[in-house]
């Protein structure tokens, strides 16, 4: 899986998956309509969970108004699970409020874009956004970490 | 005899005086009567001669014959002695009267005096000396007499002051703890007649409304003379309970260890005190009630802004989104139908018509949210170089292609937060440019000045001006002057100007004549006094603006 995208609103995923798969690099597209779904598949515990995180996306693109558990807290659960506090997450959002971009910071967030309204900036600003995280960053591979999962009880 | 100088000095006390003018008298005596023994002894020595010789010639003639000549010479001497008794007699009165009189009449006024009849007066006369002695006795009790007068006179001012004064007083006995005597201020405070209290102790007149407070005083004057301003509280004849602050020392009164009580009644006071801090509760409960509202509208306008930005802006999204996509298809379509060339046109207009009005709305959406940003949140105070920013803003304002002369004159320097200062000014700057665009040499001019403590910044620009009927819609929110093909623009601008000069404590005037510019000025406070954070303007009452 490359990227994972959890986003509630089917017209704002239709159109960011629209995005993603005009750029080359995007591989496998996994939609979560909400954070727990989300969690499902990036930690174990539900049916349709990564196994082992060996099949971690490459990269998060996370809304953060959702039903159920919001983005803020997806965010803080990765991040304080041991298999996935380095995955790289990216929050995509319709909000450019100070206080929303302090606190996805404080919760160790990679990136935070700004969700444009106009349709030709949105396209350009997801492919780009899928470019830069697919094939321009380097993510470290979950078999090299290096922390032994022997050290968790 | 003239008065010494120690006789007249009014300081010597009455009692010594009185003592030497008594050894004085004494002296006087002595020597008068040696004076009157001196005239007397020749008489004397006479008769005592006389009797001699009539013995002699008795007893010279034992026959008695010549008795009759001997009687003869007894009779002259029994005239002799006649002579001398009176002359003896005329001294003694002559005497007593110059002397003895004035002494007894010196005497007699000294016990009047002791008597204590200061009025009498010794009347002149007899010796020289004793005639001086009366003098200074007079002159004695004249001082004693104005002594006298002085000390009644001081003595009933303090009188008066102690019975009249508006201060409640009383004195009592140490000894007894019965009251001796007590003000006319004093029985109208407590209600006592002033019978019922003379004689009696403060417990007997259940004086104590907490006899603690009794102890407490009692302890205190063991340790020293005075106490002041203990507060105590103190019942009336009638049981009402008054707050006092009691002042009590130790005084003598005629040799006697006496209390002097004096009292100050803040009944009064207690109870404004009282009043004021529950209305100081009242008012910070209020306070706290309407922060806690405050607080609840912010937090409600909080989330308010958040659907704003996060829930508006995503079905504009998707208009936008199918809108084009909309337009790439008809687009292929038209490719295809040749024949539909004009329809695919007019579809392909309304499509963009969609996406302009999407921006707009969009744009509308993010100004109305910088609009509520500007009135919460924290101002954050410093001085503002206000020229710096302007020259800054004065660039950044300059439109593409067009080329508009902003001027930028000398500007004072001002408190306030720099950010929110600065966004001000851009605005004031975009719409002076937006404005004077169009004319044929747009010129926009910054000035300001201080005066009597504000700091004031004009910005006039040359463009198309308002009627001033408007202003008073200028600066309210989404409020525009002008359509919306003229001039491009939300009609956020001039509100978010109002709000931040105001929330600084300033005012912001327009003035403008169609056709012939546009002038805003902005009045700061120089100083700008600490805003209370707990009330920040709610941002709704700018749609009442």
């Amino acid at each position: 899986m490359d990227v994972l995208l959890v986003e509630d609103n089917p017209d704002d995923a239709e159109l960011t998956l629209m995005a993603l798969r005009d750029c080359e690099a995007v591989g496998e597209l996994v939609h979560a309509l909400d954070g727990a779904q989300a969690l499902e598949y990036i930690l174990a515990g539900g049916p349709r969970a990564c196994r082992n995180g060996a099949r971690l996306p490459k990269v998060v693109v996370l809304d953060l108004k959702l039903p159920k558990l919001d983005g803020l807290e997806v965010l803080r659960r990765i991040r304080s699970d041991e298999r996935t506090r380095r995955l790289p997450v990216v929050v995509l959002s319709s909000s450019d409020q100070e206080s929303d971009l302090r606190r996805c910071y404080e919760q160790g967030v990679n990136s935070y874009v700004v969700k444009p309204v106009g349709f030709e900036e949105y396209l350009e600003r997801v492919s780009q956004l899928g470019r830069y995280w697919l094939a321009l960053n380097r993510t470290q591979r979950p078999e090299a970490d290096t922390e032994p999962p022997a050290s968790r009880v | 005899m003239s008065p010494g100088p120690r006789v007249n000095d009014p300081r010597e006390p009455i009692a010594e005086r009185r003592h030497r003018l008594g050894l004085r008298l004494s002296s006087v005596a002595q020597q008068l009567a040696v004076l009157a023994a001196v005239p007397l002894a020749p008489f004397l020595a006479v008769i005592a001669y006389s009797f001699y010789g009539d013995l002699t010639a008795l007893t010279r003639n034992p026959a008695g014959q010549s008795l009759a000549p001997a009687l003869e010479r007894l009779l002259v001497d029994m005239v002799l002695l006649g002579a001398v008794l009176a002359v003896t007699l005329w001294l003694a009165v002559t005497i007593s009267r110059s002397i003895r009189y004035p002494l007894l009449r010196l005497r007699a006024g000294t016990a009047r005096l002791a008597r204590g009849e200061l009025g009498f007066r010794v009347a002149a006369g007899g010796l020289r000396e004793l005639a001086a002695l009366a003098e200074d006795f007079n002159h004695m009790a004249e001082r004693i007499t104005e002594a006298n007068a002085r000390l009644k006179s001081s003595r009933e001012s303090f009188r008066s002051l102690f019975e009249r004064g508006p201060l409640p007083c009383a004195l009592s006995s140490v000894r007894s703890g019965g009251f001796l005597a007590v003000n006319d201020s004093w029985l109208a405070l407590f209600g006592h007649a002033r019978e019922q209290t003379l004689g009696r102790a403060a417990s007997e007149l259940s004086l104590w409304a907490d006899p603690g407070q009794n102890e407490g005083l009692s302890r205190l004057l063991r340790e020293r003379p005075t106490v002041r301003n203990f507060e105590a509280r103190l019942r009336r004849a009638d049981g009402g309970v008054l707050d006092t602050l009691l002042s009590v020392e130790i005084m003598a009164l005629e040799g006697e260890p006496v209390w002097l009580w004096m009292v100050t009644d803040i009944t009064a006071r207690k109870r404004y005190e009282l009043a004021v801090s529950r209305l100081n509760r009242e008012l910070e409960n209020r306070v706290a009630r309407r922060t806690a509202e405050l607080s609840q509208a912010n937090r409600e306008l909080e989330a308010f802004s958040y659907t704003i930005a996060h829930d508006l802006r995503a079905p504009l999204r998707a208009i936008d989104g199918y809108s084009r996509l909309l337009a790439r298809d008809c687009g292929s379509q038209a490719d295809l139908q040749e024949g539909a060339a004009h329809g695919t046109d007019r579809g392909r207009r309304h499509l963009e018509r969609i996406h302009v009005n999407v921006m707009h709305m969009a744009e509308m959406i993010e100004h109305l949210l910088a609009f509520a940003h500007v009135g919460r949140g924290a101002m954050k105070h410093s001085r503002v170089d206000l020229q710096r920013i302007m020259g800054e803003l004065a660039q950044e304002c300059q439109p593409e292609g067009a080329r508009v002369d902003i001027r930028v004159g000398s500007l004072p320097e001002v408190s306030g937060d720099a950010s929110l200062l600065r966004q001000v000014f851009q605005n004031l700057l975009a719409n002076a440019v937006k404005f004077s665009s169009r004319a044929d040499s747009p010129l926009v001019e910054v000035s300001g000045w201080e005066e009597d403590g504000w700091v004031v910044c004009q910005v006039r620009d040359n463009g198309v001006g308002f009627d001033m009927d408007y202003a008073g819609k200028l600066f309210g929110v989404f409020q525009r002057l002008h359509r919306a093909d003229e001039f491009q623009g939300t009609g956020v601008g001039l509100a978010i100007v109002h709000r931040i000069v105001t929330r600084h404590g300033g005012a912001v005037r327009a003035h403008g004549e169609p056709g012939r510019g546009a002038t805003f000025t902005v009045k700061l406070p120089a100083e700008s006094p600490p805003e209370c954070e707990d009330c920040p303007n709610p941002a709704m009452d700018a749609a009442h603006a």
